[in-house]
């Protein structure tokens, strides 16, 4: 009886397609990025106000926005990086929108995902930004280098590239910042559209691990993006959702995990699944519990999950390897918020179970959360 | 049980209510406590950003790159260079450049696609500094494009209305466009900007050429191309420069004739140079005025067509320094009228002027109008200028012819009388001597111009210090603050200016014992530049500023320790 539940608390109807919501770090605001009719990028803020929304400020830019973070920003200086349409990834100043602090033409083609790290933690290595691009790009920047990305994870050219720049490369769907726990090491994990998920290591520069999904990987999250590789949340089209432990790596069989098929589908009231196995498109892990953490699907229903770690998370086998141990997870709590899918979904970093979320059903809520510190 | 559980169940809708309640409560407070530590942040400095960390493509890699493929190149860049923290503007500013250059080298390999795209890129980066939009305009020309050019300039203009190079592309364009009246604008505008600038002159020319071609063409109402002929256009100026002066009616006379018959062509009374003067720009090349239609000319009695020609442009700032026009004119015609008696005695032809005299008169006093009068006179002015290309030796004769002069100077026609006489039968060689001698003479030159107000600035003292004759430029030093002198000259202030100021001095300030000449020298060599000026300084300069010493220590009225001061900084004894 004693479980949490997820309330909407605000509500905003907007007149553009919402495609990222994040909220500005010590603050009550938040960001909404979305697309207007006229494909225009727009940027609103709101500022929480008791039992409204005040939309503080609107910056519209010639291009659609896709995907925004706050992750390479300090606390102070609220700069946010911005991937659009066009593949340009901008950083804006929140107090100065119309002159991005950083602009480069980033991909060829839309910038499906970003993420940063490095903005407020210390001693976690410099300031860097993650993007993902429907061109098959993965591309690490650093706002202090100039015109040309710090890392470039491109596939190899291949035959018919030049007719048709997109034929033979996969769609990057998701990236993720990880393993960053001390100012060398750091991991990115991406996600794309045939299943393929990629961790690369970006001080050794190569390819860490591989895997591959049955289905196109929408949501990647590190349980925590500054401590060493504990947890992975793979978020999937068909409703699949994957766990991996992170600690220990198979040589042969790579990371153990456990998966929840049925994820993305309705909850009714009385707790009965139905429905079709819709995509669960972002898992986003609870800032003051990293065991607990929240995917939005293609129904509209949001999903809080536990993770409950087993007994040993490691066997050694015969000849000496290690092998982790996947643990069990729990659904603790489900809401319906819209008949649309809710594809992004941001926990404040601050305020232990408030939440801004959006839906393609143009509108963004703002969700709070009871008792998920008994948890 | 069922009601139990009934019971249960309302117990744990109200505990969620309550919940609920108490977590919106705590929101609230939170919410509170936020915004005002986020006020309290925002008053905060700014903390240094994570910098201490080095760019990831910058640290030795302990790894290889295996599974990347070869186009991951940017992580073996070293050599990119880290932007300094700082203002973020400036450094947007430095990365704007820095794609320009890019742009500028794709100009070179004749790749103006890719420039454009890099122009495009570095505007985009940072949209304040014209120079990217001035360069893809250049492209946009090579390419042909010349909307999109003419749109660039614009947008260049507007973030910079001294912009040179945009208005010349802009022209370029718009003669490419065949808008060959906006070209004109644009190129007078160029050349208003930048007086010297050969290529404006060039296209002026041009562009006049092929204007006057069509209208002959097409325009009905538009004359025939005439040797005398001068374009007065339109000039935009900006509000600061206008006339403060209240603009005056003036009556507008159709003039346009059916023909423009030979007869009927009206000399300009007004010289070129004045044109110049009042609409602030070059409107034509002066050699279009041929001594003989002059003097052609001149015996027509029809009205002026110089004033319908200057009221006829529309532009408002023209029409008001049209006003002051007269003002001008007579000044110059008076100024004008002792050498112009002069030229008649220095010529002895006598009985020819008395031929003419009656002439003259009769032709003088249908135009009653003063103005036309005072304009007439100044004809033969011109002319003098234009022979007086050799400088003459015989500087004593023409002294004498001078005093002649001034005593037959007595009525206002006479000068006219005796100028057509002179322009009409004159020998070159006595007319070469008046000439000379007005120069040697020095005092009021025929061309010369009411002086200029006091300089406010630097770039204004240098424009107008370049045109005066030498006695204007003691007037007009004169009229200068002397505790501003140093600030006007500036850090433009070169050994031409300095070899002018000291010859100023020499000539003017010195035989005037002028009691400001030891101030002025002293405020001279008080600019900045002047320390360079003086290591640089010739014999001949040095023996100048010597002399001028001497002569300063000379007079009854000297401070020593100013004189110390100056002989120091002179670097002379």
């Amino acid at each position: 009886m004693d479980k949490p539940q997820l309330i909407e608390h605000l509500n905003a109807s907007v007149n553009y397609t919402v495609y990222d919501t994040k909220w500005i770090p010590l603050s009550a605001k938040f960001v909404v990025l979305g697309s207007k009719a006229n494909s225009h990028g727009i940027m609103d803020i709101y500022e929480l106000n008791e039992d409204q929304l005040v939309k503080v400020k609107t910056v519209e830019k010639k291009v659609a926005f896709k995907c925004g973070t706050f992750g390479a920003s300090s606390l102070r200086n609220r700069h946010i990086a911005i991937g659009d349409f066009e593949g340009r990834l901008q950083v804006l100043d929140m107090e100065r929108p119309d002159l991005p602090v950083y602009n480069v033409k980033a991909h060829t083609a839309i910038i499906n995902t970003i993420d940063a790290i490095g903005g407020n933690q210390l001693d976690c290595g410099a300031p860097e930004i993650v993007t993902g691009s429907r061109d098959g790009a993965v591309k690490v920047w650093d706002i202090r280098q100039g015109q040309s990305p710090v890392v470039d994870i491109s596939p190899p050219p291949q035959m018919g590239d030049g007719i048709n720049q997109s034929s033979g490369r996969r769609d990057c769907w998701a990236v993720a910042f990880g393993n960053t726990f001390n100012s060398e090491e750091r991991m990115v994990a991406a996600g794309y559209d045939n299943g393929d998920l990629k961790l690369f290591d970006l001080r050794t520069l190569s390819v860490r691990w591989e895997a591959s999904m049955k289905n196109g990987i929408c949501g990647l999250e590190f349980d925590r993006r500054d401590i060493p590789m504990n947890k992975l949340a793979v978020t999937t089209l068909e409703g699949g959702l994957l766990v991996y432990d992170m600690r220990h790596q198979h040589p042969t069989k790579g990371f153990s995990y456990v998966e929840e098929r049925n994820a993305g589908r309705s909850v009714g009231t009385n707790g009965v699944i139905s429905g079709p196995k819709a995509t669960v498109w972002v898992a986003r892990h609870l800032p003051q519990n990293r065991d607990v953490f929240l995917t939005g699907g293609g129904t509209g229903s949001i999903r809080l999950w536990q993770y409950e770690y087993p007994d040993k998370r490691v066997v050694v086998d015969a000849d000496g390897t290690k092998t982790g141990v996947a643990g069990t997870l729990h659904m603790i709590s489900a809401a319906t918020l819209s008949s649309q899918p809710v594809h992004c979904f941001d926990w404040h970093p601050d305020k232990l179970g408030l939440a801004v979320c959006g839906a393609f059903d143009q509108s963004v809520r703002v969700l709070i959360s009871t008792k998920l510190n008994v948890l | 049980m069922s009601a139990e559980k009934a019971f249960e169940m309302q117990r744990q809708v109200r505990r969620n209510a309550k919940e609920v309640q108490s977590s919106l409560k705590d929101l609230y407070s939170w919410e509170k406590d936020i915004k005002k530590k986020e006020m309290e942040l925002k008053k905060a400095p700014g903390a240094a950003a994570n910098t201490s960390m080095p760019v990831r493509s910058h640290v030795q890699k302990t790894g290889k790159a295996e599974h990347q493929s070869p186009s991951s190149s940017a992580a073996g860049t070293p050599t990119e260079k880290k932007d300094p923290p700082g203002d973020p503007v400036a450094r947007q500013h430095k990365k704007a450049n820095d794609i320009k250059d890019r742009g500028n080298n794709y100009v070179k390999q004749g790749e103006y696609d890719r420039a454009i795209e890099a122009y495009t890129e570095a505007v985009e980066v940072y949209p304040y500094d014209p120079v990217y939009y001035i360069n893809r305009a250049l492209c946009y020309i090579k390419q042909e494009r010349f909307d999109s050019c003419v749109d660039d300039c614009e947008a260049a203009i507007s973030l910079d209305k001294l912009c040179v190079k945009a208005y010349y592309r802009r022209m370029q364009a718009n003669e490419s466009r065949g808008n060959n009246m906006e070209a004109l604008k644009d190129c007078t505008t160029v050349l208003a900007l930048d007086p010297k600038n050969i290529e404006g002159k060039q296209s002026l020319v041009r562009i006049n050429e092929r204007l006057r071609k069509n209208a002959t063409k097409n325009g009905p109402n538009y004359s025939a191309d005439r040797p005398d002929l001068i374009d007065i256009l339109p000039i935009e100026k900006p509000v600061y420069k206008r006339s403060k002066n209240s603009m005056r009616r003036v009556t507008i006379t159709d003039i346009v004739s059916p023909r423009p018959s030979t007869d009927e062509a009206q000399p300009l009374r007004i010289s070129d140079e004045d044109i110049d003067k009042i609409f602030n720009s070059y409107c034509g090349p002066y050699e279009e005025i041929k001594k003989e239609d002059l003097q052609e000319n001149e015996t027509n009695p029809d009205p002026p067509t110089a004033t319908p020609i200057v009221k006829s442009v529309d532009s408002e700032p023209s029409a008001s320094s049209a006003k002051k026009s007269p003002n001008l004119i007579k000044d110059t015609a008076t100024d004008a009228k002792p050498s112009a008696s002069s030229l008649k005695t220095s010529q002895n032809s006598n009985s020819d002027t008395k031929q003419t005299l009656p002439d003259a008169v009769k032709e003088a006093k249908p135009s009653a109008d003063p103005k036309t009068s005072t304009n007439l006179n100044k004809d033969p002015v011109n002319e003098v200028k234009q022979l007086s290309q050799n400088p003459s030796k015989d500087a004593k004769d023409s002294k004498d012819t001078k005093k002649e002069a001034l005593i037959d100077n007595k009525p206002s026609a006479a000068p006219l009388k005796s100028s057509k006489t002179s322009n009409k039968d004159t020998e070159n060689e006595p007319e070469i001597e008046s000439a000379a001698k007005i120069k040697t003479v020095g005092g009021a030159t025929p061309m010369e111009r009411a002086l200029p107000p006091a300089p406010a600035g630097t770039a204004q003292f240098y424009i107008t210090w370049k045109e005066l004759s030498p006695n204007q430029k003691y007037q007009y030093l004169k009229s200068i603050d002397i505790q501003n002198l140093c600030k006007i000259l500036g850090a433009g202030f070169d050994s031409d200016t300095f070899n002018d100021l000291l010859c100023t001095i020499q000539d003017f300030y010195v035989p005037e014992k002028e009691p400001t000449t030891a101030s002025v020298l002293l405020e001279i060599s008080k600019n900045d530049e002047f320390s360079i000026l003086a290591m640089l300084m010739s014999a001949e300069e040095k023996k100048m500023v010597s002399s001028i010493l001497k002569q300063l220590k000379n007079w009854p009225k000297k401070n020593p320790q100013v004189l110390e001061k100056l002989s120091r900084a002179y670097g002379v004894d």
